[in-house]
């Protein structure tokens, strides 16, 4: 028959309740607690403070999270097979991290930089073309509301040149996907930037030809990753709504990029606003004043 | 003590063969939260518990009086045997009827948390224990009593010695056991 010593030596009564007796030491450790008032009460509340510790740890009472933790090494772990599992994905973390991190520290600057390029180039071209009184089919009402620079002719035509086309399909041109590495308009398709106008006198204005079919806003609402889409709504000055286009996603410029009917707009002032759109809630992100001058 | 009790068994087990109920009575007050616990320890079931305590009961009493009983100062270890034979046939009656059932995984491995120790006064002490540890020592006893990790991983994880570990762990039980036996007092 056991001993108190023996008992108490080898931690018999938690290993008991916790399972961790082989056969003959639990059959043993009976016999005992059978005789013994002492080591009955003590197995009787070692089962409670486990049961009670366990309890608690279910309900976070045993939290401590200013505990400096060490990793524990997932090989003691009943699953093993969880460490190359680990592994694997630890690594894929890392290579998704470094590709993530070289989006925004170099191909994220350089597409900036690069669109910025393309909006002087274009605010130059139409100085120029204006400064000529060339306004006509070849820069078709792209509008611009930031001050010229000097560049040759030459070099804002290629600049023009460089912009990529714009593909046919609305759909697509409305859902340009995030690493396309030219979000450029076409130069035939009339376009505007619009610049946040709440609480502005000043609209974004438009100026857009009789034959023109359709026209592009290009918003720039910032890096707002809180929402999975954006709805654009077109309404008069008098509310009433003329057109919206919904699922618009940020291009790699962090920029909205939202295709238009040029027929649902006549010469006039339109309010345009931008919501932000999750599971959760639609969000107004953005509202700008617009002024079309149809001719 | 434990001569004491085998004295009193030898006596227990003399009165029952003599047809004294009350020695019958004695010996189920004595025995059967023992027993009950032996077997609810074993089947982590109340009902089966009940079920083994009232058949081991019936059996040893119909062995003292039949004269089965080799030798009545070891009643204690016969009462044991015979719980023991009774949870064994229950378990394979269970497996002849498909009703198998976890116990063989109990036995062997990590138990699930346990209802049938938690009432609402050991709720109330554990919490006034755990609010005199420090945050290591309640990271501890989760580790050790919730995420079963083994005690040395413990100490390396939460930088103590594993001598600390043990005296936190002796500590926490000691104040567990002072205030649950206050709780149930008042």
């Amino acid at each position: 028959m056991m001993t108190h010593r023996e008992i108490e030596n080898q931690d018999i009564i938690e290993r008991y309740v916790r399972g961790k007796l082989g056969a003959e030491e639990r059959h043993a450790f009976q016999e005992h607690f059978f005789t013994c008032d002492e080591c009955f009460a003590n197995v009787q509340t070692t089962e409670r403070f486990i049961a009670g510790a366990k309890h608690a740890a279910e309900r976070e009472q045993l939290e401590a999270e200013s505990v400096p933790r060490r990793t524990p090494a997932v090989s003691s772990l009943p699953f093993r097979w969880l460490k190359p599992a680990f592994a694997l994905t630890s690594a894929a973390s890392l290579v998704l991290a470094a590709v993530v991190g070289w989006l925004l520290l170099v191909q994220v600057p350089q597409l900036r930089q690069e669109l910025a390029r393309e909006h002087q180039a274009r605010e130059q071209l139409a100085q120029a073309q204006r400064g000529a009184g060339q306004v006509n089919a070849q820069s078709n009402g792209v509008q611009q509301s930031r001050p010229p620079t000097e560049q040759p002719k030459q070099e804002l035509a290629n600049n023009a040149q460089r912009a990529a086309p714009e593909s046919q399909n609305q759909s697509a041109s409305q859902r340009p996907a995030r690493a396309d590495k030219s979000p450029m308009i076409a130069t035939n398709v009339p376009l505007v930037i619009l610049q946040a106008t709440r609480g502005a006198q000043e609209a974004n204005e438009l100026m857009l030809r009789a034959s023109a079919r359709s026209f592009v806003l290009w918003i720039e609402p910032g890096p707002r990753t809180e929402f999975d889409s954006f709805r654009l709504v077109v309404l008069t000055a008098n509310g009433r709504l003329v057109h919206s286009v919904e699922g618009l996603v940020l291009n790699a410029s962090n920029a909205l990029r939202a295709k238009l009917p040029a027929q649902a707009f006549t010469s006039g002032g339109y309010l345009v606003q931008v919501y932000g759109v999750n599971k959760a809630q639609t969000v107004l992100v953005g509202e700008y004043k617009l002024r079309i001058e149809r001719h | 003590m434990e001569q004491r009790t085998l004295t009193q068994d030898g006596t227990l087990a003399n009165e029952i063969q003599r047809g004294e109920s009350s020695a019958e009575a004695a010996l189920y007050e004595k025995y059967s939260a023992r027993l009950y616990y032996l077997a609810l320890s074993e089947l982590r079931s109340r009902e089966d518990a009940e079920d083994v305590r009232a058949e081991t009961f019936m059996r040893v009493i119909q062995s003292i009086r039949g004269g089965q009983l080799r030798s009545p100062d070891s009643l204690a270890s016969f009462i044991v045997g015979t719980a023991r034979n009774v949870i064994r046939e229950g378990v394979r009656q269970r497996r002849k009827t498909n009703q198998i059932t976890q116990l063989d995984a109990e036995r062997t491995g990590a138990r699930e948390p346990d209802p049938f120790f938690l009432d609402p006064h050991v709720k109330r002490a554990i919490e006034q224990v755990i609010n005199r540890l420090k945050p290591r020592e309640r990271a501890f006893l989760r580790m050790y009593y919730y995420e079963e990790l083994p005690q040395e991983e413990i100490a390396r994880c939460l930088d103590l010695k594993q001598e600390r570990l043990r005296l936190v762990k002796s500590r926490a039980l000691k104040h567990f056991r002072e205030v649950y036996l206050r709780l149930i007092k008042t």
